[in-house]
């Protein structure tokens, strides 16, 4: 399955890097094929997770931010 | 459909890594979003590499300035969002939401897909920041974000 690019680094106007999003901390890394950085893969969500401990639970960081906003009214 | 602002701050010093070296600050009624961070140095050539993290805050900041967020459209109203740069307290620094390093010569530039902006968090006082998380030699930075409220 495609990951989704969720941001682009440019260094001196010249594209240099992507980066990824987990969908469960909202957290974003600078992704690097090859480089050895583990991240999950949520079948739920249907996107990576950066695989801390916290984030290998199902909690998508949307809804966390919808849950936010009902709760302050 | 969401306005858009920039904030900005030029000659700040990267020595810190506690307190805000630029930031945007919502409120109990807006939550900001940033799409675009860009950080350079106009400072003599040299060598030098500082790493930035961009994270949520809680509390007020103290001290430095607070930058008065442009709008993107002119005829836009002033945002509900405040900006502040350079702090000296205040705030505490939490969730980090992206890391990047940048040598002095380079001017970083971040750009968020849509949908993919760095939210922050609802309530009084919560920020989204750029820290120093270290230079190897401190100097002075030239930073902005882009946001949306």
């Amino acid at each position: 399955m495609a990951q989704k690019v969720t941001g682009l680094c440019f260094e001196n106007d010249r594209e240099t890097a992507e980066t990824r999003q987990c969908v469960h901390c909202g957290r974003h890394w600078i992704y690097r094929p090859g480089s050895g950085r583990k991240f999950g893969w949520c079948m739920n969500c249907g996107g990576i997770h950066c695989a801390r401990p916290e984030c290998c639970v199902c909690d998508p960081w949307q809804r966390k931010i919808e849950a936010e906003a009902r709760a302050m009214g | 459909m969401a306005r858009c602002y920039s904030v900005v701050t030029t000659g700040q010093s990267n020595t810190g890594t506690t307190y805000p070296l630029l930031g945007i600050v919502g409120s109990a009624a807006i939550r900001p979003m940033i799409y675009d961070v860009m950080v350079g140095s106009k400072a003599a050539p040299a060598d030098y590499a500082c790493g930035y993290d961009i994270a949520r805050s809680t509390g007020a900041s103290t001290g430095g300035t607070t930058p008065t967020p442009s709008p993107l459209i002119p005829t836009d109203p002033a945002s509900t969002t405040t900006g502040v740069a350079g702090a000296t307290g205040g705030s505490t620094k939490s969730t980090v939401l992206l890391s990047f390093s940048v040598n002095q010569r380079a001017t970083f530039r971040w750009v968020a897909s849509p949908g993919s902006e760095l939210v922050c968090t609802l309530g009084a006082n919560c920020g989204l920041n750029i820290f120093s998380n270290g230079a190897s030699t401190a100097f002075n930075a030239d930073m902005a974000l882009l946001f949306q409220e």
